[in-house]
């Protein structure tokens, strides 16, 4: 989880990511973000985040992103 | 029928008296009131390009079963790896189906609209009924919803009368239920049906008031003047372009986002609430910004059904892998968002429609929010001044790109354009253009006036005008209403009350 947040504050340096869990409903986080967070996560977990995670609930918070990491790693 | 005719109100309100006639006992067959006027509301309107309509809610229907039929397959099969090739069947098969009912209604959609070969007039609403039934089957594709069961509730679902015309597209997780009337009660879906609620109706009838005032007050009347310089530009010069150009934008967004208060509002009538399409575009700081205002609907279906799927596939994958080695992360997402907002701005100019001028505006589009990544200014300046500036530029921004889209030809497009710029003279900006565009100004400008008003009561309170009435008292709201009201009445442009604009796309 602290390599995650780690991962989101390179891309993003000024956001709580610890905390926050309305990173997608608040508009903290745009398009453009998202896509450098999912070639992060993708480099970092050897996984392949596909279109269809790509939902607010996914992207909230850390803790859905992560949990989202650990569902792909596993599939 | 259009939104706009007599007919229009007595058949809604013929429409809600029936739904909220029916018993409690029997809510889960009131969705069949709106099915039946949706149908008969489309028949009205065009009672022999049905067949499209019905393919399109059919082929959608039974391929969504069929997946999930397969996806429950796949699960039965679970992960062991002596079912590996029946699983990779399976998959094949799912893809298959998908792509075969994408392919079918994208298919029908480009042969009608983009190919000389029909001479038929369009099915209505074509564009906005396929795109939100492919939304809806790529839902299902990717396993974030499950197949609509219920072939009834499904045709309601595509031909809801009052979006069917124009949007808002509407998303099966947050419309379907709705429609239906079911709620969620201890996690188990109930239907309750919709029960008449006086204020919500007062609601909608708000909304729809608002609309007729934007339609009738302010895009008629602009719109009368942007037809008359559009049929003979060449007698005008580039001065008259500029004018018409600013009138086009009253025009377009009273046209539009008034349909869209009517549609919003009709539906609320029902108890149903729509997804919102606009959200005061000319406030917008950016051309980012501004898409993320203006026609919200289609620009949230291409971010998640085009822009990220493209953004995450392996093509694009690999390409901004190398790329990342020599421009770095950052430069990589840039890359990456570059490409995939050109393209998508060019199929928003397709959307509109065929002709070179909707490929230019796409360009236009994708080409500014593209450099707008690049230099970080899509978001407001924290600097009041910066920021009004900023809003100042993307209004003319947004100006500039009409000139595709009024005008009947590109060619036409860019002479206008040219001549706005190369032929302005100031000194002809005087009441002698009101009358050479036979127009009153005052009329136009009252309306504008109100709709500034209203929107800067929202952009500062960051709240809808209709939920910051609901704090007045009764009389007072009476009053607006009637002030509104009487404003429609009086100040519509009598007999010339055109089509809506969105209507033909």
């Amino acid at each position: 989880m602290d390599e995650l947040i780690q991962i989101l504050s390179d891309v993003k340096d000024d956001v709580d990511f610890a905390n926050c869990t309305t990173l997608i409903d608040d508009g903290i986080l745009n398009s453009f973000d998202i896509l450098q967070i999912i070639s992060e996560l993708n480099d970092a977990y050897d996984i392949s985040i596909p279109a269809s995670e790509i939902v607010p609930a996914n992207f909230n918070s850390a803790k859905a992103l992560y949990a989202m990491v650990k569902r792909l790693q596993d599939a | 029928m259009s939104f706009t005719s007599i007919a229009y109100l007595l058949f809604t309100a013929g429409c809600a008296v029936i739904y909220y006639l029916i018993p409690r006992r029997a809510a889960r067959y009131q969705y069949f009131v709106l099915l039946i006027f949706s149908y008969v509301f489309y028949l009205l309107n065009g009672p022999a390009l049905i067949f499209f309509l019905l393919f399109t809610t059919f082929s959608t229907f039974f391929a969504a079963r069929l997946l999930d039929r397969l996806e429950d397959g796949l699960k039965q099969l679970g992960r062991g790896a002596e079912n590996k090739a029946r699983r990779k069947e399976i998959r094949k098969k799912k893809k298959a189906v998908f792509i075969l009912c994408l392919v079918l209604n994208f298919g029908v959609l480009f042969f009608l609209k983009y190919l000389d070969v029909w001479t038929w007039a369009l099915p209505l609403g074509i564009s906005f009924y396929t795109f939100q039934s492919m939304g809806y089957l790529i839902d299902v594709y990717w396993g974030r919803t499950r197949a609509e069961q219920h072939p009834t509730r499904f045709m309601l679902f595509v031909s809801f009368f009052p979006q069917i015309l124009q949007g808002p597209i509407g998303r099966y997780e947050r419309l379907m239920l709705q429609l239906a009337g079911e709620t969620e009660v201890d996690g188990k879906m109930v239907c309750t049906g919709h029960r008449l609620d006086l204020v919500q109706v007062e609601h909608g009838a708000q909304r729809m008031l608002w609309g007729y005032f934007l339609k009738f007050v302010i895009a008629d009347r602009a719109g009368a003047a942007v037809s008359l310089v559009n049929s003979n530009y060449l007698e005008y010069s580039g001065t008259y372009y500029a004018v018409t150009a600013l009138l086009y934008a009253a025009q377009l967004y009273g046209d539009f986002a008034g349909g869209m208060d009517v549609v919003i509002g009709t539906a609320e009538i029902f108890g149903i609430h729509l997804d919102e399409n606009f959200k005061r575009p000319y406030f917008s700081c950016s051309i980012t910004d501004f898409w993320h205002r203006w026609h919200i609907t289609l620009g949230t279906w291409m971010k998640d059904y085009v822009f990220y799927p493209m953004t995450v596939s392996s093509w694009m994958r690999k390409l901004t892998k190398g790329a990342k080695k020599h421009i770095g992360r950052k430069g990589a997402a840039i890359l990456q968002a570059t490409i995939a907002n050109i393209l998508v701005f060019l199929l928003v100019g397709i959307w509109h429609g065929k002709g070179g001028k909707y490929l230019v505006y796409g360009l236009y589009n994708g080409v500014i929010i593209s450099l707008e990544a690049l230099l970080g200014t899509a978001h407001p300046s924290q600097n009041r001044v910066l920021h009004l500036l900023q809003v100042l530029v993307t209004f003319i921004l947004v100006t500039i790109s009409w000139y595709w889209d009024f005008p009947t030809t590109l060619s036409q497009s860019n002479y206008m354009l040219t001549h706005a710029f190369t032929d302005f003279h100031l000194n002809e900006i005087t009441g002698q253009i009101f009358v050479d565009l036979h127009f009153t100004p005052g009329i136009l400008a009252f309306g504008c006036l109100v709709l500034m008003v209203k929107s800067l009561l929202e952009e500062i309170r960051q709240k809808s005008i209709f939920e910051q009435m609901d704090a007045l008292p009764r009389p007072a709201r009476w009053a607006v209403y009637y002030g509104v009201m009487f404003s429609v009445l009086i100040f519509q442009n009598n007999g010339l009350a055109s089509g809506f604009i969105y209507a033909q796309f």
